[in-house]
């Protein structure tokens, strides 16, 4: 019955990314007049390898001209406000370069005309001898623009002209978890705080273990049903020990904030759902 | 080799999928171990532009703000033409879910050996996402040395959508 019901769940589930595929620009972006070469789509958006078994991410040229597409592993780290920092190879750790090299992917340059998707196949290098661990990198999926001409027709003869081209692209984690690997989490210190876009609620987050938390925060009110704020797809990596979470307060959200608060951090649904640490507190 | 195969298998799979949405195919694409969440795109809906400067013997500074597509010249250099901020839109990306934008902090533009530093300043450094379509703009500061050349100066600079 679980079985048939997690089948259900994963064909409907499928079947979204399909619809997404097809009607990539009607759907995702009603907004957008004209699509420019090299915009993209990418589905699943998280990769957890954690067995023999490979898998594939799709990608989508949801442009309106053919482009050519990198698919390249970045290495970044987590900083204590959550925020992911590239990290130049020369100074990767051997836990980074593990995942460099246990972490196998094709085709790596593709050229797709307009709407045509393509999957990536992602495997892991079989390697006994590694650790049990969370190894990590990032794929990185990048249009690469085509050389623009030098506009000569429009070049000043006395003033300056400038034609800069944006790399643009969406990074998604890819784990690899071996053997036995388990974390915890602790949330604390809840406080209201400030970045440049305004006030914030923010809380310091603790993990312990030897791998990432990954899921969703739930900020709620005893005796409300409905959550005030959810913020999805938060996770904690094992290079750190503790982070920021800070979630921007709208001016609703703000005027909500006030007297006992429950702060709460689940699994994602798709990892079950569960509990992972909660913290109660009363701001002012 | 035999992962070779699968990775073959997987292939055609996702393929048969995606042409009938046939429910066997479906399932048996589904047996591999992904959390699907969802699909994300990210478009550039205008090239970040900063028009045409005119330079005197005095160093100044053109600066396209997050804000709006007005420029602010200093002294030292004068504003021609009009100018666009880089405007990209994230899509797709699930209601609640937070998504990180990565743009460095500059980028070195060249013209026949001649260089100049842009400053690059993202409108939002991460969002969480409504479920509807999100707009950034990228915009800069441009320094512009005292009687620098004339010409067209080019470069490129990295612009991301991050997942944690």
């Amino acid at each position: 019955m679980f079985e048939l019901l997690g089948k259900a769940w994963r064909l409907t589930a499928l079947k979204r990314i399909i619809l997404a595929l097809l009607f990539p620009i009607s759907l995702a972006i009603p907004l957008t007049p004209a699509n420019a070469a090299g915009d993209l789509l990418i589905a699943p958006t998280r990769v957890i390898l954690d067995g023999r078994r490979g898998t594939e991410v799709i990608l989508n040229n949801i442009g309106d001209e053919e482009a050519n597409y990198r698919i390249t592993l970045e290495l970044r780290r987590m900083n204590a406000q959550g925020r992911l920092e590239d990290v130049d190879l020369e100074k990767a750790t051997d836990q980074e370069k593990y995942a460099l090299d246990a972490i196998r992917y094709a085709p790596r340059r593709v050229t797709l005309p307009p709407n045509q998707p393509q999957s990536i196949r992602i495997g892991l290098q079989p390697n006994d001898g590694l650790p049990d661990g969370e190894y990590r990198a990032h794929m990185l999926f990048r249009a690469i623009p085509k050389a623009a001409p030098v506009d000569s027709a429009g070049a000043p003869t006395e003033g300056l002209k400038i034609q800069i081209i944006p790399i643009y692209g969406i990074s998604i984690p890819v784990i690899v978890r071996k053997g036995n690997v388990t974390a915890t989490a602790a949330l604390a210190n809840v406080r209201i705080g400030k970045d440049n876009e305004g006030p914030t609620l923010e809380f310091d987050m603790n993990r312990s273990g030897n791998r990432s938390l990954f899921g969703e925060i739930h900020v709620t009110k005893p005796g409300v049903s409905e959550p005030l704020h959810v913020s999805k797809g938060i996770a904690i990596y094992p290079e750190i020990n503790q982070r920021v979470v800070s979630i921007p307060l709208s001016p609703e959200l703000a005027a909500q904030v006030h007297g006992e608060i429950v702060i709460s951090y689940y699994e994602a649904p798709e990892a079950g759902g569960g509990l992972i640490s909660q913290v109660r507190t009363v701001l002012p | 080799m035999l992962k070779t195969t699968k990775f073959a298998l997987l292939g055609v799979v996702a393929a048969a999928a995606m042409a009938s949405t046939g429910a066997q195919a479906a399932t048996q694409t589904a047996t591999a171990q992904v959390n699907i969440v969802s699909a994300v795109t990210l478009a550039q809906n205008n090239a970040l532009d900063l028009g045409i400067v005119a330079t005197s013997g005095t160093a100044g500074t053109v600066t396209l703000p997050t804000g709006s597509d007005t420029r602010v010249c200093s002294p030292g250099v004068s504003c021609l033409g009009t100018a666009l901020r880089g405007r990209f839109t994230v899509g797709g990306a699930t209601s609640g879910y937070v998504v990180a934008i990565n743009v460095p902090a500059s980028t070195t533009l060249t013209s026949a050996g001649n260089n100049m530093v842009l400053t690059l300043t993202p409108s939002m450094t991460s969002f969480n996402s409504t479920g509807a379509p999100q707009v950034f703009f990228v915009g800069g500061s441009l320094a512009v040395g005292a009687n620098q050349a004339a010409g067209t100066y080019t470069g490129s600079y990295n612009v991301s959508a991050d997942y944690q």
